[in-house]
């Protein structure tokens, strides 16, 4: 310790003074054994604000003054007040100077750095040099025996102010290392919780759990007893997750015409005073939120993330915005991700039901067309990608006749294959029960009180009698099917009335048709006819002639492949659009 | 194993938590549930004693910072204990040790609230 070899000299200077030594030189030996005092303070092991408290203490005592400030310059260039004894009240923490010259001590009465004498109450100011460069200055109030500051109180601050420099940049250097070893470890803390938290976002599937997540986070890092996060769903800015805060107080969610002036200026985070003014902005700064920090995925935001102030009252520093922005972008990544997944699921739950739809229609089709003598019957569906509402039946009648049916039912997916199941099931119940004509009008009073208004079916409906080889068919909206006869001269069956579920009380009338040896009869959905080549031409009726034209002397399933193919020849590779159904009925 | 276990106990009308293992992002719903019960039972004199707690992210610091209005809104505190290194360290890097009152042992702590107690009557 340095107290001994202190109390050697004074007592050396204590029997100097019992041998009447001068007092000049007895006050320059006192000065001495207080440098000697204040070099070993400034060597010792005490921390670097004891250091300066004790130089103060030995400057104050050896002149002696009452009042004292030891300033240390920071990298603004401000003087900062280190130690202090006896400043008068209210004097500021910090203070500018004009620029110092040299290491030159400066007495109050020459007139310079009058701000800061006047401030704390000062006489002298020793300013304390490092190579050239000011690092801090000694001031000192008057002296407590009255005796003005003169030369050799100078001498003794310079030779204080000389001992004291490296000490002093020491401290100031240790101090910066500790400051940038402590942002280093915010940093290191910052990179782990962003990790943990990237980690468990990305295993996350819900929009609360990460919402969540982030602002806890958030809170934790941030030191802030307050968090909201608002997000924009349908044009509204909602209120998503809150806490520190009452719900009741953000609970209405905010127009459009509110939110877009906020949300456009958010593109970096912003204090609650930077927002343009507005209700977003009033009514975030009634909550006690102080900063904003945007929650972007491309340009916009489509949200944020507000916090209020600091619990220990520290501003917001550089590295506490950017691990707010850092965190916003992982959670916008992390619900982004959970909103594909949502569609996923959802695109699944449509494709299923289009699955169950297909199977619907699969199975209301015939397992297969019954023997009659004379004629043979052919018929084909083939879904695209969509289900559609295409249908045809074959239903034996009593005394060996044969009802035939090709419905279109407008609309697709399930509700259209719900929709042709009830058709199907009224067609095979009332079937040979009353005349063609009849039997149609029953079926459109049937589907006008049970279905939907914009829904209506199509049909083509006919009987044939094998005996008379005569067909009576009644035509309900239906696209017109071909009869092409032996000789290739061709006609359409017209005969019959609007689709079904259309007009209540709607007539229909039937048509006759006698199939000679060797004539066809096809019957379309417009699947077929309305099928697109790659120009965007239709196939047509002209293109469904040429084909019955080309092969109406081959069997009824020869004629049926070859108005597929030649369909499919025309669409090319891009395929048909609807469902493609046909029956062919063949005399023989 | 789980990542974090978090039992709890009564003293003297003092809720003890005893967090064992790593307070994450992960792990934190489990801590914050756990003062949040006590809240919701009007406990408000809470002591987390960090004993078996080996790391805390901020999500276990916002987990406490989300409570701290109501715990101390409702006259009660909570205090914690029993730190080691690691964690006391982050607590300093944070600041968070000039927010919260700290205690070398669970038995401090608990005392700490009687002592107030008896000041106040």
């Amino acid at each position: 310790m340095h107290a001994p070899v202190v109390f050697q000299y004074q007592r050396a200077l204590d029997a100097f003074r019992r041998e009447g030594g001068s007092p000049p030189l007895l006050k320059r030996m006192s000065e001495l054994i207080s440098l000697l005092d204040l070099t070993t303070t400034l060597n010792s092991s005490l921390s670097g604000a004891e250091i300066l408290d004790a130089a103060l203490l030995i400057v104050m005592g050896q002149l002696p003054a009452t009042r004292g400030a030891l300033f240390v310059r920071g990298e603004d260039g401000g003087y900062r007040v280190q130690a202090s004894r006896g400043l008068p009240a209210g004097a500021p923490a910090q203070i500018d100077l004009e620029p110092l010259a040299g290491p030159e001590v400066i007495f109050r009465r020459q007139g310079a750095c009058a701000e800061a004498f006047d401030a704390y109450g000062l006489d002298v100011l020793c300013p304390i040099f490092k190579a050239d460069r000011p690092i801090a200055v000694l001031g000192l109030g008057a002296r407590a025996d009255g005796h003005p500051f003169d030369d050799e109180e100078a001498a003794f601050l310079q030779s204080v102010a000389a001992c004291a420099a490296t000490p002093i940049e020491n401290g100031l250097i240790y101090h910066e290392l500790k400051r940038v070893n402590q942002r280093l470890s915010v940093k290191v803390f910052q990179l782990h919780n962003l990790f943990d938290v990237s980690r468990e976002l990305t295993s996350s599937f819900d929009d609360e759990a990460i919402e969540s997540l982030v602002t806890t986070t958030l809170m934790g890092h941030l030191m802030v007893s307050r968090c909201v996060l608002y997000r924009t769903a349908d044009g509204r800015l909602g209120l998503a997750h809150a806490r520190g805060v009452r719900r009741e107080d953000l609970g209405r969610a905010f127009t459009e015409a509110e939110a877009q002036p906020v949300l456009e200026r958010l593109r970096a985070p912003l204090s609650v005073a930077e927002l343009p003014p507005g209700p977003v902005r009033e009514r975030l700064a009634s909550s006690g939120l102080a900063l904003v920090v945007p929650l972007s995925a491309g340009q916009n935001a489509e949200g944020f993330l507000a916090v209020g102030e600091r619990v220990s009252g520290l501003p917001f520093t550089e590295e506490d915005r950017e691990f707010a922005q850092t965190l916003a972008r992982q959670a916008v990544a992390a619900l982004e991700s959970v909103r594909l997944h949502r569609l996923s699921v959802e695109q699944q739950r449509r494709d299923r039901e289009m699955q169950i739809a297909r199977e619907i229609q699969q199975s209301l089709f015939p397992r297969s067309c019954p023997e009659i003598p004379g004629f043979e019957v052919a018929a084909l569906s083939h879904p695209c990608q969509e289900v559609g509402g295409d249908h045809y039946d074959v239903i034996p009648l009593e005394g060996g006749r044969l009802a035939l049916a090709v419905a279109d039912v407008s609309g697709k997916g399930a509700p259209a294959s719900i929709l042709m199941a009830s058709v199907h099931a009224s067609l095979r119940a009332l079937a040979g029960s009353s005349p063609p004509a009849a039997l149609m009008g029953r079926l459109n009073q049937f589907m006008l009180a049970s279905t939907q208004e914009n829904k209506y079916v199509t049909l083509f409906y006919a009987e044939l009698d094998p005996a008379t080889r005569r067909v009576v068919y009644v035509n309900g909206g239906h696209v017109p099917p071909c009869r092409v006869r032996v000789d290739g001269r061709s006609e359409r069956l017209l005969a019959g009335g609007p689709a079904l579920g259309l007009l209540a009380g709607a007539d229909y009338e039937s048509g006759e048709a006698v199939l000679e040896p060797g004539e066809v009869l096809a019957v379309m959905t417009d699947g077929m006819t309305e099928a697109a080549s790659p120009e965007d031409r239709e196939f047509g009726d002209e293109g469904v002639l040429r084909v019955l034209r080309a092969h109406r002397s081959q069997g009824a399933q020869a004629v049926l492949d070859a108005l597929v193919r030649s369909v499919q020849a025309w669409t090319g590779p891009a395929g048909c659009s609807d469902d493609l159904t046909a029956l062919v009925l063949k005399a023989l | 194993m789980a990542e974090l276990t978090v039992e709890t106990r009564d003293v003297e009308g003092v809720t003890l938590l005893y967090p064992k293992g790593f307070i994450n992002a992960h792990t934190v719903r489990v801590f914050e549930g756990e003062i949040q019960k006590a809240l919701a039972q009007g406990r408000f004199k809470i002591v987390v004693n960090c004993g078996g707690l080996a790391y805390i992210a901020s999500a276990g610091l916002g987990a406490i910072m989300g409570a701290i209005e109501e715990i101390r809104g409702n006259g009660g505190d909570l205090r914690l204990a029993n730190l080691n290194e690691t964690v006391r360290n982050i607590f300093e890097i944070l600041g968070f040790n000039h927010l919260y009152r700290i205690y070398a042992s669970e038995v401090e702590a608990i005392t700490s609230f009687r002592r107030a107690e008896e000041a106040g009557s």
